[in-house]
């Protein structure tokens, strides 16, 4: 997936496991970006009766790098406190909740945000109120004006919501982990000599019904950026890195007495989330758990997992034939410029007429977004490789197809960006999982915090 | 910002919550009610042993605390005690509120004897092989 379970360790920790990360310029407030982290992968609408919820003991950070350096310039920190209303009670509700102060709901979050700036921590918000999960027409109902309320406004024009989401992203996980199968081509698969597939097929959402827990701030640009305007697409200034993490204290004891974990000792991250797909497909199984320890500043040591990567590989193998061009390029060992400069550095000036997000030399996994390029009006699910240069790799709003767009650049569509006498195999330019935004039944809003409505427990029951 | 949003943007739950719309007052019967306070049980032989047991191990932790402060401050050849229940060394004064939470010791390598030290946010090390030792001989690990 884009990172959910991505690595060993961390897909036994949910509540710190990031999924996915956003930044875009929002569509309906020009001069503010939104910025998203998504946490607790495949939530089942119906896990009750402890729904869902943030970390009580993880420290959760949005991080900003508005100079080059791969460094935190602006971190944006979350932590969550649940507290219960009536302990005698087993139920996460005892009637309907219609309001964010109801007596009826007794498992509830709020949280505070912190800002870290030039070594200085200001509290932007405390004791803000996360909206409960949606549950169903009785517990829940008017879920949908209920989360709207817990859409906090903060000081200088800052919004902020923090809680369950319709997962947006999307996946056919189902025939992407049977061996590399993409439904639409599967006729084309090598199958092992099997056999299995005589024709291609629709792909299947694996995340159509499931939830997530989002983090979601939108930001004045001075929020984010270095003094001055940057309201030029060539300016330097008008980019900005963004990464999420989650980190916890150091040491974790289980009180047997309390029935806990007690944690103790410094934060240390143990989760890491920029670009999707990054740390999921391209760092291998045994170092993605101290990846998600590493800082972005580090990912020089895994450049090589980039410009040569796996996938690459596996693509004219598992798809004989259909990808020839990519296979002499993978028998040359040409180190892949294109990936590199879209997960790792930022494309620079030059490249894509009227487009740069180039953030200097320092290799880093970074979700890269050119601040002065507006929303797009007519937006293209397939961001830049589409021709919609206000999509991904520039940033990444809700409804981007980042995998057909991974996919197709590991296949070799971006290749000619920087050897213009490559040409890409035509299946590089039409592979895909077989899925669109559409393939999400949610839907997406067209206002803050943009992913839809999460599903509720009573109409989406586990299949 | 989202122009291939499906049309239908419904689905079951959120069609039915329109239909069924609650008013707050309707609660289950117990909701917001805690019961009324059982009265105090009178305490059993068991539950008191169970109190004396709790008292002797957290005298027990401190003489073990004493013991190690001892060491870490003076660093000898002597190893030091962890298991003078009867006899307890000196305590180094320490305030009642020194902290809330607990200390955690935790010793990657027992070879080179450093102990990382965890409290509240903070961590230190430390360096005392001969705690070390005696910690492993009190584990029946050496």
């Amino acid at each position: 997936m884009s990172s959910h379970r991505e690595a060993p360790e961390i897909s036994k920790d949910p509540v710190a496991d990031s999924t996915d990360v956003y930044a875009f310029v929002s569509p309906d407030r020009p001069g503010t970006v939104t910025l998203i982290a998504n946490y607790i992968p495949l939530e089942g609408p119906a896990g009750g009766p402890n729904f869902y919820a943030f970390g009580d003991d993880v420290l959760y950070e949005i991080h900003v790098d508005n100079n080059g350096d791969s460094e935190p310039d602006v971190t944006f920190q979350f932590r969550f406190q649940t507290t219960l209303a009536n302990t005698n009670t087993f139920l996460y509700n005892t009637g309907p909740i219609t309001s964010l102060d109801s007596q009826n709901w007794n498992a509830r979050q709020t949280y505070t945000v912190t800002r870290v700036a030039g070594g200085q921590s200001a509290v932007l918000g405390q004791s803000l109120p996360c909206p409960p999960c949606n549950i169903g027409p009785l517990s829940t109902p008017n879920y949908a004006s209920l989360a709207a309320s817990a859409v906090n406004t903060l000081p200088d024009g800052i919004k902020v919501f923090a809680g369950q989401r319709a997962e947006g992203f999307y996946v056919d996980l189902g025939a992407v982990f049977d061996l590399g199968d993409l439904r639409p081509f599967e006729n084309l698969h090598a199958q092992y000599g099997m056999g299995v597939f005589s024709s291609g097929a629709a792909g299947v959402n694996a995340t159509a019904a499931l939830n997530v827990h989002s983090i979601a701030l939108q930001l004045p640009l001075d929020q984010v950026l270095s003094g001055g305007t940057h309201n030029q697409v060539a300016d330097k200034g008008s980019v900005i890195g963004v990464w999420t993490t989650a980190s916890r204290q150091t040491a974790s004891v289980w009180d047997a007495h309390k029935g806990a974990n007690i944690g103790v000792g410094p934060f240390r991250q143990v989760s890491r989330l920029a670009n999707p797909l990054f740390n999921e497909v391209l760092i291998p199984l045994a170092l993605k758990d101290e990846w998600n320890t590493l800082p972005p500043s580090g990912d020089k040591r895994f450049a090589d997992r980039v410009t040569h990567p796996e996938l690459a590989s596996l693509l004219p193998a598992l798809y004989p034939g259909v990808f020839p061009n990519l296979a002499a390029l993978n028998a040359k060992g040409t180190a892949r410029a294109d990936l590199e400069a879209i997960l790792l550095t930022g494309i620079p000036s030059g490249i894509v007429s009227g487009f740069q997000n180039y953030t200097g030399p320092v290799l880093a996994d970074l979700m890269r977004l050119n601040t002065a390029i507006p929303a797009s009006t007519s937006p293209n699910p397939l961001g830049v490789v589409g021709g919609d240069l206000a999509g991904f790799p520039n940033g990444r709003r809700v409804f981007d197809d980042v995998v057909s767009i991974e996919l197709r650049a590991i296949a070799g569509v971006t290749v000619p960006l920087v050897d213009p006498t490559f040409t890409p195999d035509a299946a590089a330019g039409e592979v895909t999982d077989g899925l669109t935004m559409s393939s999400v039944p949610s839907g997406y809003l067209d206002e803050f915090p943009y992913l839809g409505v999460p599903y509720s427990g009573f109409s989406t029951p586990a299949e | 910002m989202a122009p291939q949003t499906p049309a239908d943007h419904s689905y079951p739950g959120q069609t039915r919550s329109n239909e069924a719309r609650i008013g707050e007052s309707q609660t289950l019967p117990f909701d917001g009610q805690a019961p009324a306070q059982e009265p105090p049980r009178p305490m059993s032989r068991r539950s008191i042993l169970r109190g004396v047991a709790v008292v002797g191990a957290v005298g027990a932790a401190a003489a073990a605390g004493a013991g190690s402060v001892i060491a870490l401050d003076r660093p000898t050849a002597q190893p030091a005690t962890l298991m003078p229940v009867s006899k307890p060394v000196a305590m180094a004064p320490m305030a009642q509120t020194a902290m809330a939470g607990p200390l955690v010791v935790y010793i990657a390598d027992t070879t080179n004897g450093l102990l990382d030290v965890f409290g509240d946010t903070g961590a230190t090390q430390v360096h005392n092989p001969a705690l070390v030792t005696q910690l492993l001989k009190n584990l029946k690990l050496v």
